[in-house]
């Protein structure tokens, strides 16, 4: 991990035109991914997760104003969308063009972003279904897409995704429209397609126990700032911040059966429209202090790991 | 089949037989040939992949929507006999939660009209009594009575939930089916949500079906499980049997693919400086 | 419905064309005491020219009629028999729209197949033959024009009906033991009306212009001026005298113009409701 950061984040603030009034969607987000590595950021709807990953793919509306710093140091400028970065994003019906074959679209980001000839590109496109487990894939490789299932098509976008060799795969809750069965292979897919090929993964996600299954290290973003990151393990075993330890609670419970209460966190997100003045989470928080509700509580620690709590002892 | 794994003692109040639903242009039956037993008082899971047919199954049971054959008893009652004034009437004792709470909920009228609809049209509380019976029904949900004025998108996804609930409540009903009650609420609402569900159960000794896709819920919020597959009920037990250890290809197929959290370690979490976090119930 | 107020206001287009409809509304109805001069009196020489005379600023025509005034009763007539015409043909699409709709199967095909026969005729040429048959009255020409635009709205009641009957929230009424009656006029109707109120812009428009056209033909009340009726006059002297085909003419194409920007205006500001949260 000592490799040069493929991305650095450092005080990153985004605030985004609503409805009611700007959204501070980031207030403040340091975050080192390295080459190769498999993060998961964790959070719930509003709380900045997919701002961050739009952010990262340069998607961000016109309108939004950034503060901080965004870097790509490993490759010196920001990456080219299709060819150093690719996406997946959760509707696996909206990520594909329906009057184009797959094999056709698949090719296309060959062509365009490795320079291959078309019929070079439609056999490495025959390769890619083949890799993400479409059977037959010499057969349906000039199908539609409206010929696949939910699963198969999340499959194909997995592979226009990868196509190109990309060195960062961004993942907006890429199986949260599948269903629970689809849902662990797909995930399984992710995770071995960017191992086997160096690729990082960003994969954002409000369902800690699937982040389990996929993540290097895990970071837990709540009302806009990372409240905790950590090494998958570690974090899950030994949670440090309140909100990871209530979420790690719960998650721990619906494994057990029957019995008493489920562990719950009191109370509703922030409105994401009203910036707190203290810790965010502190009118939620079981234990908090007098000093939780007024003053923020620093990071410590670094972009690799770290927990920002009044109560964690640095 | 249905019969084996129920608790003996408990009257039965909904008993469906070999209820079949076929979508016209379909070729396969949504629903096909289904049996069960719900007994009051009792908690039961309905689990099985999206397309196994529960949505179906849970809106025959409250005769949403007409079976091709089979037979519904409610308490020894025809449900499919009934002409649409008695079985009006009788829609007070069983009640159905959306898994969307807003789209359950009608975009243009007050959260305590709403409310006092149930009231209203089965006669419960007098007129003159519903403003209070209102601001009862949302406190016994956690919900503060000032939102009686609100229309339902300008509450949150938990909040609109709880009215959801209330509103099913309302009536007095022996048996609430719930179609994912709570797939489409944030994490940290998921918990309060089921916790609040178990206290009113209780209270009011109320008989369910949760209907869901998550294990993890059918683990906490049922003694029995039911799973489908393909429109049929391919294996039913008690919750840890059936779970811990499944006999049909689908109940093994939901089990393998589920994600859990790996199991904890010796060490524990670490105490905080304040007391650790405790399960919580309000 | 405020907050569909505010965006239809935020736009300046509609905004204008919805203050110069209803300028021309009051005007039109306070005629008689703006411009207290009787429409259909000789009350100057023949075919004075606009702007010339203080007394007849738009002209007279070729008996000597005040064309201002002619052309507010016109307004008058023209508004009329559009709102009428437009509410005939909304309330009897609605009620055809709803009943469709809540009764499905044999009664739905049947009603929409005579919606389909009445849809094939020409809208202008069933309004021209119903206007023959009873007579040229207000009264025959509004319902000639709702005859014929009644069916969109039916069409359009029916497939929200249609969209709204397999909605949640109205599983949920049935649920929770909602007489029938009830989940149609409370819960069906109101959530089907926003995209109607839009369509109502259209039907104003086209009852305008069909109104004109027949009058244009000589259709109209014969007891009454009407812009179409301005126009077809105005013909015999249109190459020496063209202001009396233009002026009703312009007054025409305004009020129609308006009425479209108004009902697009009212379609941009329904439509962002539903797509939202």
């Amino acid at each position: 991990m000592s490799a040069t950061p493929l991305v650095e984040l450092a005080g990153l603030r985004v605030r985004l035109p609503g409805p009611r009034g700007p959204v501070e969607a980031l207030r403040g987000v340091d975050l080192v991914l390295g080459p190769g590595e498999r993060l998961v950021l964790v959070g719930e709807s509003g709380s900045g997760k997919s701002t961050l990953l739009l952010t990262l793919a340069g998607l961000l509306p016109a309108e939004a104003e950034l503060a901080g710093t965004v870097r790509f140091p490993a490759l010196g400028r920001p990456p080219l969308r299709g060819r150093e970065l690719g996406l997946v994003l959760q509707d696996p019906f909206a990520s594909l063009h329906p009057m184009l074959t797959v094999g056709e679209q698949i090719a296309e980001v060959l062509v365009t972003h490795r320079g291959q000839g078309w019929r070079a590109a439609r056999a490495a496109a025959i390769g890619l279904l083949e890799r993400v487990g479409i059977t037959r894939p010499e057969r349906r490789v000039d199908d539609y897409p409206h010929r696949f299932s939910g699963g198969q098509r999340q499959r194909i976008a997995i592979a226009m995704a990868v196509a190109a060799g990309p060195r960062l795969l961004l993942a907006d809750e890429p199986t949260s429209a599948l269903d629970t069965v689809i849902q662990a292979q797909i995930l399984e897919l992710l995770s071995s397609l960017v191992r086997e090929r160096g690729t990082a993964l960003l994969l954002v996600t409000h369902d800690l126990a699937l982040a389990a299954h996929c993540a290097d290290r895990i970071a837990v973003l709540y009302a806009g700032r990372i409240v905790e990151v950590a090494p998958a393990g570690p974090l899950l075993q030994r949670p440090r911040h309140p909100y990871t330890r209530a979420l790690v609670a719960t998650a721990r419970d619906l494994g057990r059966l029957g019995g008493g209460p489920l562990t719950e966190i009191p109370g509703l997100p922030p409105d994401p429209t009203a910036t707190p003045a203290g810790c965010a989470f502190a009118p939620r928080c079981a234990h908090a202090l007098a000093r939780c509700g007024t003053e923020a509580p620093a990071w410590s620690g670094d972009g690799r790991a770290g927990v920002a709590c009044h109560l964690v002892p640095p | 089949m249905s019969g084996d794994a129920a608790p003996g003692a408990a009257p039965a109040l909904l008993e469906a037989e070999e209820l079949t639903k076929r979508w016209p242009g379909s070729e396969t039956a949504a629903v096909d040939g289904v049996s069960l037993v719900l007994r009051a008082g009792e908690r039961v899971a309905l689990v099985g992949a999206s397309g196994s047919g529960k949505t179906t199954l849970a809106r025959l049971l409250v005769r949403l929507i007409e079976p091709d054959r089979g037979r519904l008893q409610l308490e020894g009652r025809d449900l499919l006999a009934l002409r649409p004034e008695p079985l009006r009437r009788l829609r007070a004792s069983f009640q159905l939660v959306f898994q969307d709470p807003l789209a359950a909920l009608d975009p243009r009228t007050r959260i305590g009209r709403q409310l006092e609809d149930p009231l209203r049209l089965h006669g419960i509380v007098p007129r003159r009594e519903r403003p209070q019976a209102v601001a009862a029904l949302l406190g016994r949900v956690g919900l503060d009575p000032s939102l009686a004025a609100r229309l339902p998108h300008e509450l949150s996804g938990g909040q609109r939930q709880r009215v959801a609930v209330a509103r099913a409540l309302a009536s007095r009903p022996r048996l609430l089916i719930l179609d994912e009650p709570v797939a489409q609420l944030d994490v940290s609402v998921r918990a309060q949500i089921l916790n609040l569900l178990e206290r009113l159960r209780r209270e009011e000794g109320l008989a369910w079906l949760m209907i869901t896709h998550d294990l993890g819920v059918a683990r906490v919020a049922a003694d029995r499980v039911l799973v489908m597959d393909g429109g049929r009920i391919v294996e039913e037990g008690p919750t840890g049997a059936v779970l811990g250890a499944p006999r049909a290809a689908a109940t093994r197929a939901l089990v393998a693919a589920e994600m859990r959290l790996p199991e904890e370690a010796a060490v524990g979490p670490q105490p905080l400086t304040a007391p650790s976090v405790s399960p919580r119930t309000m | 419905m405020s907050r569909a107020l505010a965006r239809f206001a935020r736009d300046p287009a509609p905004l204008a064309a919805a203050l110069l409809l209803l300028l021309l509304a009051a005007a039109a109805a306070l005629a008689p005491l703006l411009w207290p001069v009787d429409p259909d009196a000789v009350g100057g020489p023949p075919l004075a020219a606009p702007l010339a005379d203080p007394a007849h600023p738009l002209g007279t025509d070729r008996l000597g009629r005040d064309v201002l005034a002619r052309l507010l009763q016109g307004a008058r007539v023209s508004l009329t028999v559009a709102l009428a015409a437009t509410a005939a043909a909304l309330g009897m699409g609605a009620l055809v729209g709803l009943l469709a709709g809540l009764a499905g199967g044999w009664t739905d095909e049947i009603v929409m197949r005579v919606t389909d026969a009445f849809q094939t005729v020409p809208g202008f040429l069933l309004a021209l033959a119903l206007v023959s048959v009873l007579g040229p009255t207000v009264t025959s020409i509004v319902v000639a024009i709702a005859a014929s635009a009644w069916t969109g709205p039916a069409r359009l009641v029916r497939a929200e009906i249609a969209s709204l009957r397999s909605r949640d929230f109205v599983a949920a009424a049935v649920v929770l033991g909602m007489p029938r009656h009830e989940i149609a006029l409370r819960l069906l109707l109101p959530n089907a009306l926003p995209p109607i109120l839009a369509y109502a812009g259209l039907t104003v428009a086209a009852a305008i212009l069909i109104e004109a056209a027949l009058s244009f033909l000589g259709l109209g009340d014969p007891n009454r001026a009407s812009w179409g009726a301005m126009i077809a006059e105005g013909r015999a002297v249109l190459v020496s005298e063209p202001w009396l085909s233009i002026v009703p003419g312009l007054a025409l194409l305004a009020t129609v113009l308006a009425v479209n920007l108004v009902g697009e205006g009212l379609n941009e500001a329904l439509a962002p409701r539903r797509a939202r949260p």
